[in-house]
């Protein structure tokens, strides 16, 4: 799965949490969930939950603490899709 | 200091009896409260305030997504006193309810300061927001003097005094048709 692919893929998943159109326009790796997309912190598990159900990957807690960004929830899938 | 929770716009944006979303926030003895809770939703929501208090607190750097770290270890269903800790840090909160919202403030010391809810009116998140900063500009101008509403690097509310330069920390929450506040006494 490339970069693109991911990104794209990612974004479906996050879709439906953001509250700032404009930010998801501009989503980029650099976008935090929290400050820059107003994912509400209720949601952050939401899309923790559908990225393990999209991917088939577990994300421990150590994992879910690094994943602020788009590009951490990125690092962080390709890291337990190669385990 | 204080959250606030909108329980019907907490019920649409959230499913926590989704698979896994427990275990993901709430430690076993938390989860255990919320299997004999009366009314489980409610008890979730308690205890999910509790855990954003220490946020609010700024106790949590980076602000990092931990919630199990965060342990509300006390819990008092009566007073809707209780207590949680994160790492070195503990701190007091006090929980009301009401059919609609709850509310927890949370405080170094149990001792707690009153706090305003407004019933927001039926319109978009900004003019609510709008309504509830004309509100706190209100009181803390009667409660503090001259003064205006700033912000800190992150994001925390205060009150600048004009005559002293003070900078009052102000606790704010707003979540779907309701917004609280409260100034502290100084």
């Amino acid at each position: 799965m490339n970069e693109t692919q991911l990104i794209e893929s990612l974004k479906e998943i996050i879709k439906p949490y953001v509250q700032d159109e404009e930010a998801f326009v501009q989503l980029s790796p650099e976008s935090n969930f929290i400050k820059d997309l107003k994912i509400n912190s209720a949601n952050l598990v939401d899309i923790v939950l559908d990225v393990e159900e999209a991917y088939q990957i577990e994300i421990d807690n150590e994992s879910m603490e690094r994943m602020q960004t788009v590009g951490a929830a990125m690092d962080i899938i390709r890291e337990k899709v190669s385990d | 200091m204080i959250d606030l929770v909108d329980l019907a716009q907490a019920r649409r944006d959230s499913n926590w009896q989704r698979r896994g979303f427990l275990d993901k926030v709430f430690l076993p003895d938390e989860q255990q409260r919320i299997r004999t809770a009366s009314d489980p939703d409610r008890m979730v929501w308690t205890l999910w305030s509790m855990k954003e208090s220490v946020y609010k607190q700024h106790l949590v750097a980076g602000r990092a997504f931990v919630p199990l770290q965060i342990h509300c270890f006390e819990l008092d269903r009566d007073s809707g006193l209780g207590r949680v800790s994160y790492q070195q840090s503990c701190l007091y909160t006090q929980t009301q309810h009401t059919h609609p919202y709850i509310l927890t403030l949370a405080s170094t010391v149990p001792v707690f300061d009153r706090a305003r809810v407004l019933c927001l009116a039926e319109s978009s998140y900004a003019s609510q927001h709008g309504t509830l900063r004309q509100a706190i500009r209100s009181e803390a101008a009667l409660r503090y003097g001259d003064g205006a509403f700033v912000k800190d690097a992150d994001g925390a509310p205060y009150w600048q005094q004009t005559t002293t330069g003070l900078n009052i920390p102000l606790g704010i929450s707003h979540h779907g048709h309701y917004g609280a506040f409260v100034l502290p006494t100084v």
